[in-house]
């Protein structure tokens, strides 16, 4: 009879996560898939609320965002963990390590808005790692900065279900989002997650307002085909619209995924012809220095409106949004 | 024994009842169990301080 009750005990303090579509069922003491939310008690724990692990004030343009707060800089903050695997990973060594095994630093979401207005951002970044798994230090962390006119940005692989995304994203002003293949088995095998959710994620982002910006990682012979670029390009113009950036990202050899070599600079020039071909108007090539490639030229009569080399801006001759030579507007959030 | 107009009602309130409670007893369940929000916990790793200089430097990560 007691194990009996002992056993329904436990049964019932067993707790389902609903945060990401993975809705782990994380039994007394253990922690879902992403290292840090944990049941303690019969309370789901998020163990890294308000201890960031990285905190730094990065250029936007690294997020990377191109058409937000050109020139600015962004307070951007990290804990462990994440809820996808990916064996590309670029930031593994603080995205795949146990709470435990990590230092941290402790910052509560209304200390958040002031240290970044001390270093005199424009914007708060929730990223390095993905928010989606700090996500109540995120909210209340947005919401403070919202309070005191700071905006915030998400860098995220949007796996997340679509009830707790939508809550987030009322606080957030612009989003970089990975779309990592349009192939449900890439994100089976190579990220341990699904397509459909960050799909869902993309549109829906888009739908509330939020400016988001596309990053696709280029990773040799897994998903750089022409037909998979365009496929992806078409996916994006089709359901987010032709003004869209799309940013083409090399892969470098990292995690467990050494055998690989780098993505070379042709396939990613080869890239950016076929989303310019399927229509869409802004797109971009990361990780790799390549003369105009994150140049923001007119939609309509492609003349150059912000010309960078890496993360620094050397011209922006946008006016109140709008090309000075047809006055089309770009699509954006300038000031 | 004969089943009675009486006896088959009893019967069938009795089935209703256990079945509403089981449904009871299984949506209690599934709503102790799903959870969205987390509360917070200590930090089970190091801690250190916040270092200004460390601050203003980009970081090593992507993004």
């Amino acid at each position: 009879m007691r194990n009996g009750t002992d056993a329904a005990i436990i049964q019932t303090m067993n707790v389902k996560c609903e945060l990401c579509p993975k809705q782990c069922l994380i039994r007394p003491g253990e922690r879902g898939d992403c290292r840090i939310r944990v049941n303690i008690d019969g309370k789901l724990r998020a163990v890294t609320y308000g201890f960031p692990s990285a905190v730094h004030v990065d250029p936007i343009e690294k997020k990377p965002l191109n058409h937000f707060l050109p020139g600015s800089t962004s307070f951007s903050i990290a804990t462990v963990g994440c809820n996808l695997h990916c064996k590309n990973c670029q930031n593994w060594g603080i995205s795949q390590q146990n709470p435990e095994d990590g230092e941290a630093m402790p910052l509560p979401p209304e200390r958040v808005p002031e240290l970044a207005a001390r270093h005199g951002c424009r914007s708060v970044s929730y990223t390095y790692t993905d928010p989606v798994v700090y996500y109540e230090y995120a909210l209340d962390s947005c919401v403070k900065c919202h309070e005191k006119g700071l905006r915030n940005v998400l860098v995220t692989a949007g796996y997340i279900n679509e009830r707790p995304m939508r809550e987030l994203y009322s606080h957030v002003d612009a989003a970089n989002i990975d779309l990592k293949s349009m192939s449900d088995r890439f994100y089976r095998e190579i990220c341990s997650a699904t397509l459909k959710p960050v799909l869902n994620c993309l549109v829906t982002a888009k739908s509330m307002g939020v400016l988001v910006e596309v990053t696709n990682l280029l990773i040799p012979e897994l998903n750089d085909s022409d037909g998979e670029i365009a496929s992806l390009c078409r996916w994006v113009k089709d359901n987010m619209g032709w003004e869209t950036p799309l940013h083409f990202s090399r892969f470098f050899p990292q995690y467990r995924m050494r055998h690989l070599p780098p993505t070379p600079e042709r396939t990613l020039k080869r890239a950016r012809d076929i989303a310019l071909a399927e229509g869409l108007k802004y797109i971009y090539v990361g990780n790799i220095l390549i003369p105009g490639a994150d140049d923001t030229p007119c939609p309509s009569c492609r003349k150059v409106v912000i010309r960078r080399v890496g993360y620094e801006i050397i011209a922006n001759v946008l006016t109140d949004g709008r090309c000075p030579e047809c006055g089309t507007e770009v699509y954006g959030i300038w000031n | 024994m004969e089943l009675t107009r009486r006896r088959f009602g009893a019967v069938i309130a009795a089935s209703l009842a256990a079945l509403a409670t089981g449904a009871w007893r299984l949506g209690s369940l599934a709503a102790r169990a799903c959870r969205t929000a987390a509360c917070g916990a200590g930090f089970p790793g190091r801690l250190r301080r916040l270092d200004e200089n460390e601050i203003r430097r980009p970081a090593r990560w992507l993004g």
